[in-house]
């Protein structure tokens, strides 16, 4: 099947995500699923763009959306939620004020009918979880893990209500489908602090301490995330968090597109499995069923990346 | 040869003010057909009723055309006016120039034409008026009551006392009730049940009243003082007349596992065996132990010998032999004149699968699933001494003592969103009222009730919730709550203080919702039995929110308590004694009298013998089901033909029927083709 | 604290203009504060999301649009989510955001997380997609001794891991980008400290 594809910079261009990017494409050609890209598709505006001038994040979008039903792609695969919400808020905003969407086809020049959307990767895969069973090759071991599903991925409910807003759990069924046991656990929602990397990264650390203080206590070895700037906060900053929550974590950060990847046989260095903060060997091993490395890997939070 | 009285009211400055209303006057003096005409300033005075009598002697008039207000003010005391003086009050009737004319215009020289124009009119219609008589309805002087909480109870106890037969018919197996469930009640801290049981046992007693527990109605048909309806006594199992309340049967059904509805579902471990949970009830049951009847049934769904065919302990110990397997349900008519709707209420859940309603429940709070979050009538059976603890507050999960709690109220309440808009009113007392027994019974405690406003707009109610701060310590934060999520042992509570302006976190170890008060989950069918009016929230409709707080829109037929709308205790039994005086008033009459604008099939001479065809489409569009089926015979007993008849007690004189007949065969009285065709006619005439 | 309120301030044309671009008006919302109660940086806010309301709902323009509030706030979008009377929070803070740079009030305590957003939108403008490298140097130019030394050694160590690319991506057509921010622009003032 063919599918409409909206990377964005993250998986793409710049690429801190290339992980996602990487695993994602190779996941989805392996389920039989051709990518094509939107083409010369720009940047959604990402959190700058919506906090700060909303009239230039619609029109930025409204250009994608346009050239992807140019392009004759009724369903755009987005996997950053971001980007998702962006062209998915975008999407609705123009559908209902028809002042709204002149205004933005005047600003990037183009028109749009409205026949275009945006899907994140978890909606996809569950929509197709049958194909995806079907493609199983190895079951995966039953490690404990917690889904996280960031901000995004539920609210607003509006854009991106496809699961419950809540208490989501199309990601956790799509974990256990894949072999993996998911943990009930209380901050699937909570936001990670996001665009703050950076500028305020304090409140990144707290907040990302609050979440992964809950997935340890809840009992999860790894945290399975479907965001490149949840993956960022919570691999990258992860020693600021353990800081800040005053705990001691080792929780390895996977994507959903990794442990997909993984269970379809596909290999750790196609997936970008070796370039996390917290160190994934010991992860990506038991996922393999493989017999561990023998004690060279540090604890997580130092900069054990192994190249493999 | 027709003398109509025209009167033109001023109303004060109503009309007057914009009318000319001496104008309307002697312009109507010289249509034809009008032998006096004059205006005043409020007809309905004495002195302007007098007017009108004065003028029917003086002026001989054969009708009466009063410009006012709405006739739905006035129209009996004019009508009543015009009797005295023998004149039929059908041929009086109001044309309205206020509601219609004068309250909606502000060009006083438009709005004086058109006055002139309505009352000409109306003047027209009175001439084909024709001369009518009351219809006189027999009144079977019993009352049903639906429902047997304390609303039904009050009724009925007050009808009975007034010396009418009452039948009472409760859903559930004993009469009582939620007021059955509570612990005590704000308030005066009474001991629900200690203050409640009297009256119980006084149905049970009362010489005229009937109770049918474990029954439903089935079906309703009539109209005001002769209602028929069906009721469904539902299969017991139990013989009524042999089993005398020993309890054995309890006491040795092995099914002892089921969640009790009169606790509401809530249970806690048994100290004794941490195994165990106690809160659960048998297959075979009674509510509590003060049920009335104190007889029990048998919850067939969960009885083993109904589930599985095996079983059958509770026959054998049975001392009377009053176990019957074989029972199945009874159909029963009773024949009543008034009906008192006392259904109640139930308390929402906040679980997502709330089925009945289209509200999404509160995932923010976990739907419901964690154990240390319980609704307020849970609460009370933690704190009643007939409940799963016997008065001590312990948590459901371990049952531990909670040394921290915290309510929240408007849980559902007061939400466009996720709930329902309206303030289920009780909910600001009663957490007072945990809040404080809670301190009472756990000195060491700490209460937390985040609230949005206090309502406590009752006699005493004030200075009862005063005391739950001032006395009792506990911490009221003004905010709603966003999270509650389970940490290690804990409640992680996340609300807001906009006092402090704060975000406020709690660690609860027990977690009490106010959730909202909704109407039964089979309200809208029950109204639709009964032809009675709700609203969007399926509370019943009354038939005026400030002036008939207890009568429907259906006559007949009346409400009481929370079926009607969320309310605490006083006001429904306020209620309930409002709708037995109500009930009792058309008791006290033989014959009830009700207005004679119905319709009417006509009949013809033979071999026609009815212009009716008998296609029924009348009987479909009758709102009130008052087309019946009527068979013409001929001397020998022959069909000629099934046509339609009205039933005139039934009938609202809605006029649909008359609307719809494709034969011209029906007309409405007092509107009929002449009257209106002679209104329409006389429309743009000078 | 003393407030005197008069009928021009509780019904000013900043107040309607703000219910304006909310889409709805602001008395619809009734204080109940379970916005504030769900809001994972309210402990960082002097004024939490509702007493943001409250200052908009009696006309308070100056504490609204100085405030750091909306800077702070991490765009979850919780607190509409959650709102019983969907006020939309989450949107008030947009056009707060919005309304403080037309004014040139944004508050200088949060200029970092301005300063990001800018740089942001200018690697965005110039490229299309946006160029990591070159906006994590716009952004660290622009106060060199605070920002320099932060992160470099985990910017080493995401090198290190091949990321973020070494040379920017760009869009084909910049052009129609760049004249998507023409006139897409917000109305600032001309002292504005932003470099566009």
């Amino acid at each position: 099947m063919e599918l409409g594809y909206y990377p964005g910079c993250a998986l793409k261009a710049h690429a801190t995500a290339l992980e996602f990017g990487a695993s994602t494409e190779a996941s989805l050609a392996a389920l039989g699923v051709e990518l094509k890209e939107v083409p010369d598709w720009n940047c959604c505006g990402a959190s700058a763009g919506h906090m700060t001038n909303s009239a230039l994040t619609r029109a930025l979008n409204v250009r994608n959306l346009a050239l992807a039903e140019a392009a004759g792609m009724a369903e755009i695969l987005s996997p950053c939620p971001l980007c998702a919400k962006e062209l998915a808020i975008a999407n609705l905003e123009v559908n209902e004020d028809p002042a709204l969407l002149k205004a933005a086809e005047d600003a990037c020049e183009m028109t749009y009918k409205g026949t275009s959307r945006p899907i994140t990767l978890i909606e996809f895969l569950h929509n197709n979880r049958d194909m995806v069973a079907e493609h199983i090759k190895t079951k995966l071991p039953a490690i404990k893990v917690a889904c996280y599903y960031g901000c995004l991925h539920t609210r607003p409910s509006l854009a991106m209500g496809f699961d419950n807003t809540e208490q989501p759990v199309t990601m956790d069924e799509l974990c256990r489908l894949l072999g993996l046991e998911t943990v009930e656990w209380s901050h699937k929602t909570e936001c990670c602090g996001a665009g703050f990397t950076m500028s305020k990264p304090t409140v990144v650390a707290r907040l990302t301490g609050r979440i992964l203080s809950a997935a340890a206590a809840a009992g999860a070895e790894a945290v399975v995330v479907s965001c490149p700037m949840c993956h960022a906060n919570l691999d990258m900053r992860q020693a600021e968090a353990a800081k800040d929550a005053a705990v001691d974590l080792h929780l390895p950060i996977l994507y959903l597109s990794q442990v997909l990847g993984l269970a379809l046989d596909l290999t750790p260095k196609t997936l970008s499995l070796g370039t996390h903060f917290v160190d994934t060997t010991e992860i990506v091993a038991r996922l393999r069923g493989e017999p561990l490395p023998v004690a060279t890997t540090e604890a997580a939070g130092a900069d054990g990346a192994e190249q493999e | 040869m027709s003398r109509i009285g025209v009167f033109i009211c001023h109303c004060g400055e109503n009309i007057g003010s914009v009318v000319d209303c001496p104008r309307v006057a002697a312009t109507l003096a010289e249509h034809p057909g009008v032998a006096f005409a004059t205006d005043y300033k409020y007809m309905c005075s004495d002195p302007g009723q007098n007017l009108i009598k004065q003028a029917i002697d003086d002026h001989k008039l054969t009708g009466v055309v009063v410009s006012a207000c709405s006739p739905r003010m006035h129209e009996p005391t004019f009508r009543n006016a015009v009797a005295e003086k023998g004149l039929n009050p059908f041929l009086c009737e109001m044309a309205n120039i206020r509601e219609h004319c004068s309250w909606v215009h502000t060009d006083n020289e438009a709005a004086t034409i058109k006055a002139i124009e309505l009352v000409r009119l109306m003047v027209e219609k009175v001439k084909s008026n024709e001369a009518l008589e009351p219809i006189h309805v027999p009144i079977t002087k019993r009352a049903l009551v639906i429902g047997g909480g304390i609303a039904g109870i009050q009724a009925a106890l007050d009808i009975a006392n007034a010396g009418n037969e009452v039948v009472i018919v409760e859903r559930e197996p004993s009469i009582g009730g939620h007021m059955l469930q509570l612990s005590e009640t704000f308030p005066t801290l009474d001991c629900s049940q200690c203050i409640l049981t009297p009256k119980m046992v006084d149905i049970a007693r009362h010489p005229l009243i009937t109770l049918h527990t474990w029954s439903e109605v089935e079906k309703v048909d009539g109209y005001i003082g002769n209602f028929e309806v069906t009721v469904r006594k539902k299969a017991r199992s139990v013989d009524l007349d042999k089993c005398t309340g020993c309890g054995a049967c309890m006491q040795k059904c092995p099914s002892r596992k089921i969640l009790s509805e009169f606790n509401a579902g809530v249970t806690v471990p048994d100290p004794e065996n941490p195994k165990k949970r106690l809160g659960y009830r048998t297959a075979i049951y009674t509510p509590c132990p003060q049920a009335v009847p104190n007889k029990p049934v048998i919850d067939r769904e969960h009885c083993l010998k109904f589930t599985k065919g095996k079983c059958g302990v509770c026959a054998k110990v049975c001392p009377t032999n009053a176990i019957d397997y074989e029972q199945e349900d009874e159909l029963i008519t009773e024949k009543v004149g008034a009906v008192v709707v006392a259904t109640g209420y139930q308390v929402w859940s906040v679980a997502e699968a709330a089925k009945d309603y289209p509200y999404i429940g509160y995932g923010e709070y976990g739907y419901g699933t964690h154990p240390d979050i319980i609704n307020g009538l849970q609460f009370e059976r933690l704190l009643s001494a007939s409940g799963p603890t016997a008065g001590r507050v312990v948590r459901p999960s371990d049952g531990k003592v909670p040394q921290t709690v915290v309510f929240l109220s408007c849980v559902g309440s007061r939400d466009n969103e996720k709930g329902f808009t309206y303030c289920s009113k009780i909910c600001c007392m009663y957490l007072s009222k945990h809040a404080m027994l809670y301190k009472h019974k756990v000195h060491e405690g700490q209460a937390y009730n985040f609230y949005m406003d206090l309502r406590a707009g009752g006699k005493t109610y004030d200075e009862f919730s005063r005391r739950t701060i001032e006395e009792d310590g506990c911490i009221y934060l003004r905010g709603r709550v966003s999270r509650i999520y389970p940490r290690g042992d804990h409640l992680v509570v996340q609300g807001a203080d906009t006092l402090s302006n704060a975000q406020v976190e709690v660690e609860a170890d027990l977690v009490v919702l106010a959730t909202a008060i909704i109407a039964q989950p089979d309200a809208e069918a029950l109204a639709q039995k009964l032809r009675v009016a709700y609203d969007k929230d399926h509370f019943f409709a009354e038939a005026h929110p400030k002036l008939r707080p207890v009568e429907s829109q259906t006559a007949g037929i009346f409400f009481a308590g929370t079926c009607q709308g969320p309310k605490d205790i006083p006001e429904t039994v306020a209620q309930a004694s409002g709708a037995a005086a109500k009930v009792s008033a058309l008791f006290s009459a033989d014959e009830l009298e009700r207005e004679p604008m119905v319709a009417h099939v006509h009949r013809a001479p033979p071999p026609v013998y009815s212009h009716c065809f008998g296609c029924f489409f009348c009987e479909r569009v009758c709102p009130y089901g008052a087309i019946e089926r009527e068979e013409l015979r001929d001397r020998k007993g022959n069909l000629i033909k099934t046509v339609a008849k009205v039933n005139e007690g039934l009938c609202a004189g809605c006029g649909l029927c008359a609307a719809s007949c494709r034969a011209n065969a029906i007309t409405l009285r007092g509107f009929n083709d002449e009257q209106l065709f002679a209104v329409v006619n006389a429309i743009g005439e000078q | 604290m003393k407030l005197e309120l008069s009928r021009a301030q509780v019904n000013s044309e900043w107040k309607r203009e703000v219910e304006r671009r909310l889409g709805r008006e602001v008395s619809a919302c009734y204080q109940c504060g379970k916005c504030s109660a769900g809001c994972p940086v309210a402990y960082e806010m002097f004024h939490p999301i509702h007493a943001m309301m409250r200052l908009v709902q009696l006309g308070r323009k100056d504490e609204a649009l100085r405030s750091r509030s909306q800077w702070v706030c991490v765009g979850c979008e919780a607190c509409s989510e959650r709102c019983p009377k969907d006020v939309d929070p989450a949107r008030l803070m947009t056009v707060l955001r919005e309304m403080a740079q037309e004014e040139g009030c944004v508050n200088a305590d949060e200029s970092d997380i301005y300063d990001f957003h800018q740089s942001f939108l200018s690697s965005l403008k110039m490229f299309g997609r946006v160029y990591e490298m070159g906006l994590v140097s716009h952004y660290k130019l622009k106060s060199p001794i605070k920002r320099g030394p932060q992160d470099m050694i985990t910017g080493l160590q995401m090198m290190r891991r091949g990321k973020p690319g070494f040379l920017p991506h760009r869009v084909q057509n910049v052009a129609a980008i760049r004249r998507i921010y023409e006139r897409t622009k917000l109305q600032k003032p001309a002292d504005d400290r932003d470099s566009d």
